[in-house]
């Protein structure tokens, strides 16, 4: 198998997370096994069964904003706040601000909007109009709403997929193509594929590419409670995700934004940048099953990483480590460990496979971006992240998840999964930089 | 130059019904489908013209009753075009495997249906008056429809169509507009030309009309309160349509050696983004529609038709003058405009467009643009009525999205 030509490589990083202000302390954190789940702060949880998640500090954010970036505020969500403090932190590593060519830098980003807030449907109900006894067939008085200032043009505007592409792409200056993913959890890793593709395609020379999410509102909260995929079981907020472990029963929902500067060999070497890691491959597919529920071997699963091995013409026998999605759900667990099982054969039990949402949280559109950046930094420090709460064995769950303690190991190549809520996958190949 | 994608199927849903045939009977009738709409929950916002589809039942269309439940009309018009371009191109079960179809869609911003929650919210009336939180949690939280937070993602209607067909390729979905439309085509063709899928769908599906998205596009400034959507008419801007449109692509010998119909190829694309200058939206599309012909070589003068971005804009529609009379330099190839006729279908323009830039090829006629003023005398020529039109092989069809990206593909006759 032949590499492509054109080589992709990272020489910026940057992420806010429930374990970190940015990209050095949440890797110091997850080495350590921290975890930054705690009781849900920003609303109350009380009647609702899971009353925990990964919160970012709100001071976190206040001191990492950019004052000369605060106009952007207002159409900002919070997740996009995030973001634009992620790709502060990578702009600034990766020096992108010297490029001048800015035509050349594009933004990819994988993220979903904003909620309509408990306060906006209180704004709209006094303008429901009942239909007789049946609730489902009233109406709203649009008029009357309007006249009341219920149309908020900004709310609006938060609401739009491509909102964090658009106001990443203003604050630093990058003029080149745009490209806004929706594809749930599975969002922040195909951004970075598409960023990928995009720099090999020669549209782009230099991609800011990532993802965000902070759907920790009442009503993002809410749906994930009657979608019952949150633990609703757990001994401590700490203790809750525990990914592979026999007594998972739900993830945790968190939130959070990772940004990467992905850059054209070439590019990035006439200039003298750092270079951190190496995009290898990218691969994604469909589970076409389910929507909530992923297929029980792993079929889209399967596809994904090979395709990605695939792209980036790597055998399975040079694959050092799996970041796995590793959710803490029963079935996400069991079906990701089946795949890997399918693709890797007999190998699968050498390889070090550990989730980083044991101690993150699942910050969905963000996650593959947060794990691909995690995945990258641990080889450069020849470490392994841990899978914390890891306790009990689960016959289904058999592999080796690097339970509870970082592991010092030298790896040059791995593979990051992402899936998502209705079955779109996506696996990253990720390398050392190897300078040939 | 890499070989031309053949295009097998196609799906098009607009407000003249299903069907490529639909919409181009419409187009030949010189009609345009936009018309005041009288909804009374967007009384806010009239005068208001709008082109909205008939509702489609998703049972009808081969969804289970349970899958329907959460399906919004975004997925309805979705799952219509890919039933109708998977089995024009005969890619049924068993002739091409589900995960060797690649997919790829730009889709508008699902809002949430404010009607999911009336139950809710109806059943959360507080002692004050309201939406009471106690009896919200007692009472009104156990109403929402437990798939009501999924449907509001893009994904959630893409993956449903994905599990309808058993499409198991390389996917993405991207937002919102035009050019999450164009991306969709553009990243279809990549895949089949890097030979990573054996067929491709690539769709576009618009926004479905409400509150929300007038509201929304209304604040962008895309719509204007009155008559808007009229090409090159000077006004302030566009009309809301609602409808999607699928293409299905294959490698031409593929499509040969299944024995499939070629409706016709789409040979290249190119793309460009406007730099926030004065002349940049022009230089943009000016630089998008030499990037799809340089990688389809061919020369500006063998593009016998044009299908213009034309929503109605007075500064988007002169910037694409600007661009089309200096790369054509006074020629006047034919043209057709199609948002006159049935609105901005935003993600699902492109697709569309395509969809009739080839049924004029095949036909050899150019319907005239229902609604297209005299701005683009000089530059284009639009007929009157249906032209026949001999010898035409190539048309170059134009989009323009959301942060200023200008895209242009030039379709090819069979």
């Amino acid at each position: 198998m032949s590499r492509p030509v054109r080589r992709v490589v990272v020489t910026g990083y940057g992420m806010m997370s429930p374990l970190g202000r940015d990209a050095p302390s949440t890797f110091q954190a997850a080495r350590e096994g921290r975890s930054g789940i705690d009781y849900i702060r920003t609303f109350d949880p009380a009647k609702l069964p899971c009353q925990i998640a990964g919160e970012v500090e709100d001071a976190w954010i206040e001191a990492a904003e950019d004052p000369a970036q605060r106009r952007l505020d207002k159409f900002s969500t919070r997740g996009v706040r995030m973001m634009r403090i992620a790709a502060a932190e990578a702009v600034a590593r990766a020096r992108l601000g010297e490029v001048g060519d800015r035509s050349r830098i594009g933004v990819a980003i994988g993220s979903h909007g904003e909620h309509p807030s408990v306060e906006e449907l209180l704004r709209l109900f006094p303008h429901w109009r009942p239909g007789g006894d049946d609730p489902w067939r009233g109406s709203w008085d649009f008029g009357a709403l309007s006249r009341a200032g219920g149309y908020d043009f900004l709310g609006f505007f938060r609401r739009k997929v491509d909102v964090a592409t658009s106001v990443v792409g203003v604050a630093f200056d990058c003029k080149g193509p745009t490209v806004s993913v929706c594809s749930a959890c599975a969002a922040g890793a195909q951004a970075v594929g598409e960023a990928l593709r995009l720099i090999r395609d020669g549209k782009a020379d230099a991609m800011v590419a990532g993802g965000c999410e902070a759907a920790l509102s009442y009503v993002g909260f809410v749906g994930f409670v009657l979608l019952t995929a949150l633990v609703e079981r757990y001994e401590s907020p700490q203790k809750a995700s525990r990914p592979f472990d026999r007594r998972r029963n739900g993830f945790v929902m968190s939130e959070g934004a990772g940004a990467l500067v992905l850059e054209e060999l070439g590019h990035a070497r006439a200039r003298g940048a750092e270079i951190l890691g190496e995009v290898l491959g990218y691969g994604d597919s469909a589970d076409a099953f389910r929507i909530t529920d992923m297929h029980p071997k792993g079929l889209g699963a399967v596809l994904a990483m090979r395709r990605a091995l695939a792209d980036a013409g790597i055998s399975p026998e040079e694959v050092a480590y799996i970041n796995a999605h590793g959710t803490s759900t029963p079935k996400n667990d069991a079906a990701e460990t089946a795949a890997i099982k399918e693709v890797f054969g007999e190998r699968s039990r050498r390889i070090p496979i550990s989730s980083n949402k044991s101690m993150i949280g699942h910050t969905i559109g963000a996650a593959g971006a947060i794990e691909a950046i995690l995945t990258l930094e641990g080889m450069r420090r020849s470490e392994i992240l841990p899978t914390i709460n890891y306790e009990h064995r689960d016959p289904k769950c058999d592999l080796d998840y690097v339970p509870n303690e970082t592991r010092p190991a030298e790896h040059a190549i791995a593979l990051s999964n992402s899936f998502g809520f209705g079955g779109q996958n996506a696996t990253l190949c990720l390398g050392r930089f190897e300078g040939v | 130059m890499p070989s031309p994608l053949a295009v097998t199927g196609a799906g098009v849903v607009t407000a003249a019904g299903r069907g490529v045939g639909a919409a181009w009977r419409v187009l030949c009738a010189g009609q345009s489908l936009l018309a005041r709409d009288e909804d009374p929950q967007l009384a806010g916002f009239s005068p208001l013209l709008t082109a909205r589809c008939a509702p489609l039942d998703p049972e009808s269309l081969g969804a289970d009753r349970r899958a329907a439940r959460i399906m919004g009309r975004h997925t309805h018009m979705l799952l219509a075009c890919a039933g109708d371009a998977l089995r024009e191109g005969g890619c049924g079960v068993g002739e091409i495997g589900g995960e060797e179809i690649a997919f790829f869609a730009g889709m508008d911003a699902v809002d949430p249906e404010e009607g999911d929650l009336a139950a809710a919210v109806a059943a959360s009336r507080g002692a004050e008056g309201g939406v009471g939180l106690p009896e919200f949690f007692a009472e009104g939280l156990g109403r929402i429809p437990p798939l009501w937070p999924l449907g509001m993602l893009n994904a959630m209607g893409f993956c449903q169509v994905a599990i309808q067909f058993g499409l198991r390729g390389e996917n993405a979905v991207f937002s919102p507009g035009a050019e999450a439309g164009a991306q969709a085509v553009a990243e279809a063709a990549d895949a089949l030309r890097a030979g990573r899928a054996r067929a491709a769908l690539a769709a576009g599906v618009s926004a479905v009309v409400s509150a929300r998205a007038v509201a929304r596009h209304r604040g962008q400034g895309l719509l204007p309160p009155g008559a808007g959507g009229r090409p090159f008419a000077g006004g302030e801007g566009a009309a809301l349509g609602e409808g999607a449109g699928v293409l299905l692509l294959e490698p031409p010998e593929a499509a040969r050696a299944r024995g499939r119909q070629v409706r016709g190829r789409v040979r290249s694309w190119g793309s460009a983004r406007a730099l926030d200058d004065p002349g940049g939206l022009a230089r943009a599309i000016r630089a998008a529609a030499d990037a799809a012909l340089r990688a389809g070589g061919v020369e500006a003068d063998e593009v016998g038709l044009v299908l213009p971005h034309a929503e109605g804009g007075r500064e988007g529609d002169r910037a694409e003058v600007e661009a089309l009379s200096a790369l054509f330099e006074g020629r006047r190839p034919l043209a057709l405009a199609t948002k006159g006729a049935f609105g901005h279908l935003l993600g699902g323009a492109p697709a569309v467009d395509l969809a009739l830039a080839l049924r004029a090829l095949e036909e050899g006629v150019v319907p005239p643009s229902p609604g297209a003023g005299r701005g683009a005398e000089g530059v284009l020529r639009f007929p009157a009525r249906p032209e026949r039109a001999g010898g035409l092989r190539f048309a170059l069809v134009l989009c323009r999205g959301f942060g200023g990206t200008c895209s242009a593909f030039l379709a090819e006759s069979a």
